[in-house]
């Protein structure tokens, strides 16, 4: 991997000399205070050299010490909060959060969240230690909410755990508590194809080619609008396109989308399950029965439908059924799991451990599937993982965004021990992996599983610049600017009196 | 006791007629009537401009130009030359428009920052038929909670104000983070009943009285001859018939051996508040109140109850933060003077403290202020531990939520006092809310010795907001109130001289937003 390996101490090479340049100014200028010139020393002294001309070795141990300045974590602190809006899953944000020893953080806001839960969060956050992660999690969790509400919390924490991996030079998963797997499995989706024959080919592809061993598929009454006698009262929610839209309709409350599962009176006949059931039972035909797969997105309606539809998949032995009922509803998934054989799971949009308790206490699913950027972050997500292992409950991991949060449940995963599979759901995005490097070195995937990073510090990633610009968001081509609208706490923060 | 009064059953049209003759009652009041009037005419001249302007304009849809139409035929001439008479009406017709309440939609939000209580914004939130209504976002909250709603709002029906708020409840939390919520909310119920032209109270379920008892800070004073004299002035002068007084181990200061542990919080200036002690919650400080420390505080609520006698209610609060035990201690040393209640004694979050605090004590015991939502006071309330729950209606939810919450205090034998430190947009959220809740006992009045408080606003109805500590519950539509900008704009807050500008930047939604998959 010579290549790569040259290529990345260049670029790093260059990197280091424009810091140092920038720092030895910053010294000299006049205008820099003592503090602030004696973080920049230490940082100096820390083990990069300011001279030129080095030999190979050295150059890689400068490539790795530009993210292992294990210099004078008592003396970080958070000086910047700054973003760019990828496009990823249409709009997801990553953050960095710098320091004053030149440190930094990456974090992402979740998938389909506003950047602005995190930056909200910047002026509560300028001048503490990053180093002090759970302080600063408590101190910031109640900006958080369920789903999206929770991206920003979540983008801080990842960030501040990179940043004090960074700056003790020691892997997130280690200051996690260490390691019980050096490679993370996948769960990847099954392609849509638009003939059997097709999704055959896709899904060989997928299992052979890739490598996956774990797959997830849609099982959705979405299929069914066309074929008569399959719903019961799904006219009365079709939109104008004919669909029943489960996403998408952000504004219009009464939409199908926006109606809780008891509420629609949507019902499967008998000729819709055996339909829903023939599209298990071709994909179970391609893949045979070792492979696990797991299912989702159903459709709003009821938790009678739910059971007649767990039922008639019993026999394909599916790895879970999800989301079958809104997560807060705790006596609904009581009744699934209590009346289904099929594991149950659930959790995407739930935010703290707290929150889930109510299942974990009433057994009221096999598995937790928390997404890190809405559950808390790395070490509330292992909480999470750990209190659901108490109760026998195994922990899934739902992921959609870009690497940096993938690299963030890599590290979760690797520290959690129920844990059993996690999401990838941007396998078909060519550019997608490329949007950071392992400072590491290595894959990130491979055949189905994910490179716990074994020793580079702190998430151990990089952005890889030249990508990311080449895959912004549209809407804002905002590029790390300045963020100083953000910098001033303007409220009285304290929830009791 | 609460006493339901008869003309509380008043027909929508008694009420219309009950608002002419009121206007024709307030002619006395001339000057200030034609003020208004003369305001109302310029702005109501600008409107018509912009709305034939729009009407006009080759890039209105044909919707949109309906619904200007039906506004413009809504009752205002857009022709001069008005009589007296019409031109009455037409004052009224800013407030009482009730035209086409269901093509309502919402088109702007935008805000002041006034420096009541350090930073207290007013939102104005804007229809396509010219109604607008007022909200506010709760005192020292930052006002952006309030903004971050607006893409959430845009193009809504705003009199639908059970839907909106379900659908922005979750973009809220505890205490100020609550603020954007109950500011959207109030503005909804001004707009809707003005659309309605209906009071809020109405809107409500109707009255269960007509004036809102107040309760007032007691004065601070350097010497006990000066507090005699300002409780008096509050007592007698003011009319106030119920008080509140902080009875605080900061009080303490420099006397030596009343307290334990409190070197440990102590800045350099000798007050308890170094090391993070405003942010360590109450079971986590280990400072105790020695029985000499107990008898400072008692001689000091003595001192106020020998002023006041023992009619009046006194309510109090702010005693630190302390555990438990010595809450309790505190409490018990208190219970001869009859205190209207103790309150925040612990964070509202730890029910169990709640319940051990009101079994031990014989006087009431009172919490709530920064609690969001009836879901989170439940708690409290199933376990009845506490006497009295105290909402902020800018925190708690808006005018509905509270009510919810003082009816389901209710079912259970528990009153509702309301908390409230903001401008009068938020005190007449409060007054609408008090007038149709039944347990309800008092409402905060925190800005008594401002004297430019009540001039922010004007009742549209006329008349007094507040007298003899009463507040007035009005009859005119929404919550009854218009901004005195030329006051608002006198003590806007110096770090956000923003009045009333537009704010693109929230027009879009950058998020999904359901909460489940």
């Amino acid at each position: 991997m010579k290549n790569l390996l040259q290529e990345l101490i260049l670029k790093n090479k260059q990197d280091q000399k424009a810091n140092t340049a920038a720092k030895l100014a910053e010294i000299n200028n006049p205008s820099t205070s003592n503090d602030r010139r004696n973080f920049l020393k230490k940082t100096a002294l820390g083990g990069i050299a300011l001279t030129s001309g080095l030999s190979f070795q050295n150059s890689i141990a400068q490539t790795t010490s530009r993210v292992s300045r294990s210099s004078a974590p008592s003396d970080l602190k958070i000086t910047d909060m700054r973003y760019a809006l990828t496009n990823v899953m249409g709009g997801t944000a990553i953050i960095r959060i710098d320091t004053n020893q030149g440190v930094y953080g990456l974090g992402e806001v979740r998938d389909g969240a506003d950047v602005r839960y995190a930056l909200f969060l910047k002026s509560r956050i300028l001048g503490m230690n990053p180093c002090n992660v759970e302080m600063i999690f408590k101190k910031i969790k109640q900006f958080g909410g369920q789903s999206r509400a929770a991206g920003g919390v979540c983008a801080v924490e990842m960030a501040l755990w990179d940043i004090a991996g960074k700056a003790y030079d020691v892997p997130c998963w280690q200051m996690l508590g260490g390691q019980y797997r050096d490679k993370v499995r996948l769960y990847a989706d099954t392609p849509e194809a638009s003939s059997p024959e097709e999704q055959r080919k896709l899904i060989e592809k997928r299992v052979k080619d890739e490598g996956y061993t774990w797959l997830k598929m849609d099982v959705s009454i979405a299929d069914l609008v066309d074929v008569p006698g399959a719903l019961v009262n799904a006219e009365f929610w079709k939109n104008e396109k004919g669909r029943l839209a489960q996403w998408g309709d952000r504004k219009n409350l009464m939409s199908y989308g926006n109606t809780r599962h008891p509420f629609t009176q949507v019902q499967i006949t008998e000729k819709g399950i055996e339909h829903l059931q023939q599209i298990v039972e071709n994909v179970r035909g391609m893949v045979g029965y070792d492979i696990p797969i797991s299912t989702d997105h159903y459709g709003h309606f009821d938790v009678n439908n739910h059971i007649r539809l767990g039922n008639a998949l019993e026999k394909y032995r599916l790895a879970w059924l999800e989301d079958m009922a809104p997560w807060d509803q705790t006596e609904d998934w009581v009744t699934l799991t209590n009346a289904l054989e099929t594991p149950t799971a659930t959790g995407e949009d739930i935010y703290l451990l707290e929150h889930f308790k109510p299942l974990i206490h009433a057994k009221a699913v096999d598995i937790v599937h928390p997404d890190l950027s809405s559950s808390g972050g790395l070490l509330e997500t292992k909480r999470i993982g750990d209190y659901a292992e108490e109760f026998g409950i195994a922990m899934a991991m739902h992921q959609a965004g870009t690497p940096v949060s993938f690299m963030a449940n890599v590290h979760c995963a690797a520290a959690t021990q129920n844990f059993l599979s996690l999401e990838h759901h941007s396998v078909d995005i060519p550019w997608w992996e490329d949007l950071v490097t392992l400072t590491g070195g290595g894959e990130m995937i491979t055949k189905g599983y994910a490179n716990v990073p074994p020793t580079a510090p702190g998430l151990g990633i990089e952005l890889n610049m030249d990508v990311v610009k080449e895959h912004l968001d549209p809407r804002d081509n905002n590029f790390f600017a300045p963020t100083p609208e953000w910098d001033e706490i303007r409220s009285h923060d304290r929830i009791y009196s | 006791m609460v006493i339901i009064e008869k003309k509380t059953e008043v027909f929508p049209f008694l009420l219309i007629l009950k608002l002419y003759l009121f206007n024709f009652k307030t002619l006395s009041m001339k000057n200030v009537l034609q003020q208004l009037i003369s305001r109302s005419k310029q702005q109501q001249k600008a409107d018509s401009n912009a709305r034939q302007a729009e009407i006009d304009s080759p890039y209105t849809g044909d919707n949109r130009r309906n619904f200007l139409k039906k506004t413009a035929f809504g009752g205002i001439a857009l022709a001069s030359g008005l009589s007296f008479q019409d031109t009455l009406a037409q004052t009224t017709s800013k407030v009482s428009r009730s035209s086409a309440p269901s093509d309502l939609k919402i088109t702007d939000m935008r805000y002041a920052l006034t420096d009541v209580m350090g930073g207290t914004a007013i939102i104005r939130i804007d229809t396509n038929q010219g109604i607008y209504g007022l909200g506010e976002v709760r005192d020292a909250a930052d006002v952006r909670y309030a903004l971050f709603l607006k893409s959430r709002i845009l193009g809504m029906n705003p009199c639908n104000v059970e839907m909106i708020f379900k659908s922005i409840k979750q973009f809220g939390g505890p205490a100020r983070q609550a603020g954007g919520v109950c500011a959207v909310e109030m503005a909804l119920w001004d707009i809707c009943g003005k659309a309605f032209d209906v009071p809020c109270w109405q809107l409500l379920g109707g009255q269960y009285r007509d004036r809102i008892r107040l309760y007032a800070d007691t004065p601070q004073a350097d010497s006990p001859e000066e507090q005699q004299r300002l409780i008096k002035k509050r007592v007698e002068e003011e009319g106030y018939t119920w008080l509140k007084m902080d009875v605080s181990i900061h009080e303490l200061k420099g006397i030596p051996g009343t307290l334990t542990n409190a070197d440990f919080w102590k800045d350099q200036e000798g007050n308890v508040r170094a090391r993070g002690y405003n942010n360590t919650r109450h079971p986590f400080t280990q400072i105790q109140i020695t029985e000499k420390g107990l008898e400072h505080l008692q001689q000091i609520v003595e001192n106020v109850r020998n002023m006041v006698g023992y009619e009046i209610p006194i309510s109090t609060d702010h005693y630190g933060h302390f555990d438990v035990n010595n809450h309790i201690r505190l409490g018990k040393a208190l219970e001869k003077y009859r205190l209207a209640w103790l309150e925040d004694m612990a964070p509202w979050d730890h029910t169990e403290d709640w319940i051990t605090l009101t079994r031990a004590l014989e006087t009431p015991t009172a919490t709530g202020e920064d609690i969001y939502l009836l879901e989170n006071f439940k708690p409290l309330i199933h376990a009845k531990a506490v006497d009295i729950v105290h909402p902020d209606l800018a925190s708690s939810g808006g005018l509905l939520e509270t009510k919810r919450i003082g009816d389901y205090a209710e079912e259970f034998g528990i009153a509702m006092a309301m908390h409230q430190a903001g401008t009068p947009v938020s005190f007449m959220s409060n007054v609408h809310c008090a007038a149709a809740t039944q347990n309800f006992l008092a409402l905060e009045h925190h800005s008594v010795d401002v004297p430019w408080w009540e001039d922010l606003v004007t009742l549209t109805g006329g008349g007094e907001i507040i007298t003899k500590g009463y507040a007035n519950v009005p009859t005119a539509p929404g919550l009854g109130i218009e901004l005195n900008l030329d006051v608002v704009k006198e003590h806007l807050k110096p770090t956000d001289d923003t009045f009333f500008a537009p704010t693109p930047e929230w027009d879009e939604i950058r998020s999904h937003d359901r909460i489940y998959s």
